[in-house]
């Protein structure tokens, strides 16, 4: 019995006769009943610590100082002819006041010699900040670096930093924008040209000459759309997810097409065909999307429903078993790449979701499922599902796998035998 | 379907041709999920209050832009989390001079307990908090909450499981408070 079901029998979400079930198991399995009053306990302190609380939502509405004078707003079509009549009248009435007065301001024409001595501000704006989780910094190249906060411009020559655990988005003047998380450190040519020291940024090209970022030694010239680059200590990874590029170095320049990727190292570019990150970075793509606004919000909805029917098909319902088959059929290969792929278990989220995921396949009667909706029989299912949680368990750190795992059964390949708790 | 919803379009398409008093029974029906929202997304509880405050101004002087009125507590919702955020930087930014720390007042031993119980809510990853700003203050189903965050119901379940599991871990480390 796992804890979702104790939940839904003490926050009131089963029906009678499920509720008359779980209590008949309850009575029969005393490690249960404990669990049982292990979350009943929380629950009351829970619901003690919030009771105080309770009266406060409505003193706040009563609190709630309206003023009558603010209504709904409407805009009323007349208002707005009105208004544009009255800005033309201004209009006129300006530019009959300058004819008024052009004698006058002519009389006294501008020192010409003067104003074309006055040096122009070299200050340019090419960018804005526009969200900056955890520490960023700027560095002007003018004194000490400061902290970067939303809303700053970005002027040609700054340097942005990017620390780890931080991420920070940025806006250029011809509407680009950029996403950099993983330690990064980038340099504004221009509005359109970036060096990108380290780190990794994810860039959303807009329309206009090619967007140019440097990294390893070579240049990415890229063409409207979304790419990402990421710079390993002087080794960079070029991929486009839409739109093309070209990617320039020592030799031949080569075209990147969407789904393409390319490594370069001191200047040397080569295509790399592999792809294995690619669904990986693709999800990090969604993830930052989502962090700005979810304007891929469809496709992020959709993996959330691809897994929220994997835990669906746990409720004892044959309602979903339709649909799961169906998900599982469409999505199991890309869901365990997707869970087991090196850079996504480095993501505290996923690797949590992977493990349970992963242990709920093979442990409550998911893998025979899953088994019947693919091509998979269940020994492969489950097979794949401890090579995924070896996966988590030797590649990330601080990781521990002993909530999900019986460790000593991890050992061996994962037949079809119990090796998670 | 929420149980309310029917009700929520009418009184939200009532409102928005100025009807106040239809407005206060919107507040009525879904004040307590709003502080609730406000509670989850807030840095403080008093912070909460003058968010759900700002945004209760805001979504009346607002209404108009409400194109689909039965969706009002949605709306409502996105409104306080965007003032909640923008509070959320402001504290930031004043939180690079802190104030003196003063003296914390003699509590009572249960006192002590609820705020040790909010102090842990308070420390949970955001999405986390929220479901059980959601439940416990709220007082919302899990239908509902599901709703209003658009996720279904198992996920709802799963993050409660996720934040009940953190409290019992932080709350065992503070046992002596307990």
């Amino acid at each position: 019995m796992n804890r979702e079901t104790i939940q839904y029998y003490l926050d009131g979400e089963m029906d009678a006769a499920e509720r008359a079930a779980f209590e008949a198991v309850i009575a029969r399995d005393p490690a249960l009943r404990a669990e049982v009053d292990r979350y009943r306990s929380l629950d009351a302190d829970l619901r003690t610590a919030y009771a105080p609380a309770g009266g406060e939502a409505e003193r706040a509405i009563a609190n709630l100082n309206i003023h009558e004078n603010i209504r709904p707003f409407k805009r009323d079509p007349r208002k707005v002819v009105i208004g544009l009549g009255a800005l033309a009248a201004v209009f006129v009435a300006g530019v009959s006041i300058g004819l008024l007065w052009a004698p006058a301001i002519r009389e006294t024409p501008p020192e010409t010699g003067k104003i074309l001595k006055t040096k122009a501000p070299d200050i340019v704006n090419i960018g804005m900040l526009t969200i900056a989780t955890g520490p960023c910094s700027f560095n002007f190249g003018k004194g000490e670096a400061r902290a970067a906060v939303a809303g700053d411009f970005i002027q040609k020559g700054a340097e942005l930093a990017v620390p780890a655990g931080a991420r920070a988005a940025c806006v250029s003047t011809d509407g680009s924008e950029l996403y950099f998380d993983r330690d990064s450190s980038a340099v504004w040519d221009d509005a359109r040209s970036l060096i990108l020291t380290s780190g990794r940024v994810f860039a959303r090209i807009a329309g206009g000459r090619p967007f140019t970022i440097r990294a390893g030694g070579a240049e990415m010239l890229a063409q409207p759309g979304s790419v990402q680059i990421e710079n390993h200590g002087g080794a960079a990874e070029f991929m486009v997810y839409s739109g093309g590029a070209v990617i320039d170095g020592l030799g031949k320049p080569f075209m990147l097409k969407p789904g393409g990727r390319a490594l370069a190292a001191k200047g040397s570019v080569m295509p790399d065909e592999s792809g294995d990150d690619l669904l990986f970075s693709r999800a990090w793509a969604l993830e930052i999307d989502a962090a700005a606004g979810g304007r891929d919000a469809a496709i992020v909805s959709d993996l959330g429903a691809m897994l929220d029917r994997l835990g669906q098909s746990k409720m004892p319902s044959d309602i979903y078993s339709k649909a799961f088959n169906e998900a599982a059929a469409a999505c199991k290969t890309a869901v365990a790449r997707f869970f087991t792929s090196d850079d996504a278990i480095l993501h505290a989220e996923l690797r949590r979701g992977a493990a349970r995921l992963l242990a709920e396949i093979a442990d409550e009667g998911l893998a025979p499922v899953l088994s019947r909706g693919t091509a998979d029989s269940e020994f492969e299912i489950r097979k794949t599902c401890v090579g995924g949680l070896k996966s988590i368990a030797s590649k990330t750190k601080g990781f521990d796998p002993s909530k999900y795992i019986d460790r000593k059964a991890l050992e061996d390949d994962g037949g079809p035998k119990k090796v998670f708790k | 379907m929420n149980s309310n919803e029917g009700p929520t379009a009418a009184l939200a398409a009532r409102a928005a041709r100025g009807d106040r008093a239809a407005f206060d029974a919107l507040l009525a029906l879904h004040g307590r999920a709003m502080l609730a929202v406000a509670r989850a997304h807030a840095p403080t509880p008093a912070d909460a209050e003058e968010v759900f405050q700002e945004s209760a101004m805001r979504a009346w002087s607002e209404l108009k832009q409400l194109t689909n009125p039965e969706k009002f507590l949605a709306w409502t919702c996105s409104i306080i989390q965007n003032a909640a955020r923008d509070r959320g930087r402001r504290a930031k930014l004043r939180a690079a001079a802190p104030l003196p720390e003063l003296p914390a007042p003699t509590e009572e031993p249960s006192e002590g307990k609820r705020r040790a119980i909010l102090q842990a809510v308070e420390s949970l990853e955001p999405a986390q908090r929220e479901v059980i700003e959601l439940f416990y203050f709220g007082g919302l189903t899990y239908r509902e909450i599901s709703e209003l965050i658009g996720k279904s119901v198992p996920t709802v379940n799963l993050r409660l499981a996720d934040a009940r599991d953190a409290l019992r871990g932080r709350l065992h480390n503070h046992a002596d408070v307990i």
